[in-house]
C-alpha cells in the first residue's frame, strides 16, 4: 500500500486501532506523511463542503422549480375557471336579460290583474325569433286548442276602455281559416299607437307590433286558439281571443 | 429585524429560513443582472445568473456559519446579497473575457471590496471554488463526491458511473485527485 492510500485509509476512517495506533506514532516523526495527511484533509473537506453546497442549492432549486410550476399551474386554472365564469355569466346575462328581460307585452296589464286573479303560472318571455319554433313545437300537441284561464279571466274583466274606443275585428272566439289574413281593427279618439301582441293559448307571444288602428296579419298561424291584446304604453286596454281553425283536410 | 431574524436562524443551521432567503431574492437577483448586466435573456443567460445565485447563496451561508456577518451592520440583506453578487458578476465576465455594463449595484452605501474570508483553510477553499467552477471536469467531481461525501464504494461508483471494473474507478480516482492537486 502506497503513502497515499495509507494516508486515505486513516482520513476515511478505514484503519483498525492498531493500524491507527501505528499510523499516528509515525505521523509524530514522519514530518512528509503529516504533510500528506494535513492537504489530504484539507481536500476531502473540500470535496465534502462543495458537495453539501451543491446538494443544498440543489434541492432550492428543485423546490423553487416545483413551487413556481404549481404556481403557474395555479394561475392557469384560476383563468381557466375564471374564463369559464365569465363565459357562464355572459350567456347567462344574455338569456335573462337580453331575452328574458324583454317583457311579454302583456305583462303590464297582466301583472295588475293578476292580483286578483291568482294566476297558476306567469307568461313565459318569448320573442319574435322564436316565434316559429314555438308554433312549429307546440303543432304537434293536442291542446291548442284549450283555453288559458288567466287570459280568459282576462277577457271576462272590465278593462280600462277609453273613450270611443271600440274593437271592430276579430270578435271573440272569431273563427278564422288556416292561412287567412286576420284583420285587427279598432276604432279610439287617440292618435298613439297601441301596441298589439298576439298570445298563444300557452301564453306565449306569437307577435308583437305598433300599429295605428288596424292590421292585417298575415303570417301564417298554425291552428290553434290565440289571444290578443291591445296595450299603451302605461297599460293594457283591451284583450280578445280568435280561433284559427285546423285545414279541412287536418281535420279529417 | 426581520433580517437579524433570519440570519439567525441560518447561523442555526436551519435550512428552511436559508430557504426563504433563496426564495426572496431569487427573482429580484435574476431582474438586477438581466437590467444591469450584460446578461442575455435566454436560457443560457439564465442559467449562469442562476449559477452565480447559488454561489451567492452558499457563501452567504458560510459566511453566516463562521459568523463572518459583522460587515451586515452597515447593510441591508439584500444589499450585502447583492454585493456579494457583484463580485461574482466581475469573476464571471473576467472568466469568460466578456464585457460588463458594470453598473453600480443598487445601494451604493456598501459594497464588499474584497472576498470575504469564510473560515476555511485556503487550500480547502480552493477546492471548493475549483469545484463549483467545473474545471475539474464533470466526471472527476461526480466520482470525488460519490467516494469522499456520499461514502460509497468503488464498486457502488463502478455501476453509478459505468466504468468497466473496480479498478479502473481507483485508477481514475487517483488520476482525479492528483488532478485537483497539481490546480491547487
Amino acid at each position: 500500500m502506497d503513502k497515499s492510500e495509507l494516508v486515505e485509509k486513516y482520513l476515511l476512517n478505514q484503519m483498525t486501532p492498531s493500524e491507527r495506533m501505528a499510523f499516528e506514532d509515525r505521523l509524530k516523526t514522519d514530518r512528509s506523511l503529516a504533510d500528506e495527511v494535513d492537504l489530504n484533509k484539507k481536500i476531502i473537506d473540500g470535496i465534502r463542503q462543495y458537495a453539501d453546497e451543491e446538494r443544498i442549492v440543489s434541492s432550492f432549486k428543485e423546490q423553487y422549480d416545483g413551487e413556481q410550476t404549481q404556481a403557474r399551474v395555479r394561475r392557469l386554472v384560476f383563468i381557466r375557471i375564471a374564463a369559464v365564469a365569465l363565459l357562464l355569466i355572459a350567456s347567462t346575462w344574455l338569456l335573462v336579460f337580453y331575452f328574458g328581460s324583454k317583457k311579454a307585452p302583456g305583462e303590464k296589464y297582466i301583472s295588475k290583474q293578476e292580483k286578483k286573479l291568482q294566476p297558476t303560472h306567469p307568461v313565459s318571455p318569448s320573442t319574435k325569433d322564436s316565434t316559429n319554433k314555438n308554433l312549429i313545437a307546440a303543432n304537434n300537441k293536442l291542446d291548442n286548442f284549450s283555453e288559458l284561464a288567466r287570459f280568459e279571466a282576462l277577457i271576462n274583466q272590465e278593462y280600462r276602455s277609453e273613450e270611443g274606443f271600440e274593437v271592430i275585428s276579430p270578435k271573440n272566439t272569431q273563427k278564422y281559416k288556416a292561412g287567412d289574413p286576420i284583420v285587427f281593427r279598432w276604432q279610439r279618439q287617440g292618435t298613439d299607437q297601441l301596441n298589439l301582441v298576439i298570445f298563444s293559448n300557452k301564453g306565449k307571444v306569437v307577435s308583437e307590433q305598433k300599429i295605428p288602428s288596424s292590421f292585417s296579419y298575415k303570417k301564417i298561424l298554425i291552428p290553434g286558439l290565440y289571444y290578443w291584446q291591445l296595450e299603451t304604453e302605461e297599460d293594457a286596454v283591451f284583450m280578445g281571443k280568435f280561433i284559427v281553425q285546423q285545414p279541412v283536410s287536418n281535420a279529417k | 429585524m426581520a433580517d437579524e431574524l433570519l440570519i439567525n436562524k441560518i447561523k442555526k443551521g436551519d435550512k428552511n429560513a436559508l430557504y426563504e432567503l433563496y426564495k426572496s431574492y431569487k427573482e429580484p437577483f435574476l431582474m438586477y443582472c438581466l437590467k444591469n448586466h450584460s446578461f442575455s435573456n435566454t436560457p443560457e443567460g439564465l442559467h449562469d445568473v442562476e449559477t452565480i445565485y447559488h454561489d451567492i447563496i452558499v457563501k452567504f451561508r458560510r459566511n453566516c456559519m463562521n459568523g463572518k456577518l459583522n460587515e451586515l451592520e452597515k447593510a441591508s440583506l439584500k444589499t450585502y446579497l447583492f454585493s456579494i453578487g457583484n463580485n461574482l458578476i466581475k469573476n464571471y465576465f473576467r472568466d469568460n473575457k466578456l464585457a460588463s455594463q458594470n453598473m453600480p449595484i443598487e445601494s451604493n452605501s456598501f459594497i464588499i471590496s474584497e472576498e470575504p474570508q469564510y473560515g476555511y483553510d485556503d487550500t480547502t477553499l480552493k477546492v471548493i471554488n475549483l469545484l463549483r467552477s467545473g474545471k475539474l471536469g464533470e466526471p472527476c467531481t461526480k466520482l470525488l463526491t460519490y467516494f469522499f461525501y456520499e461514502g460509497l464504494s468503488i464498486p457502488e461508483i463502478q455501476d453509478l458511473l459505468n466504468f468497466p471494473t473496480a479498478n479502473a474507478v481507483s485508477q481514475r480516482k487517483i488520476r482525479c485527485l492528483s488532478k485537483l492537486r497539481a490546480m491547487i
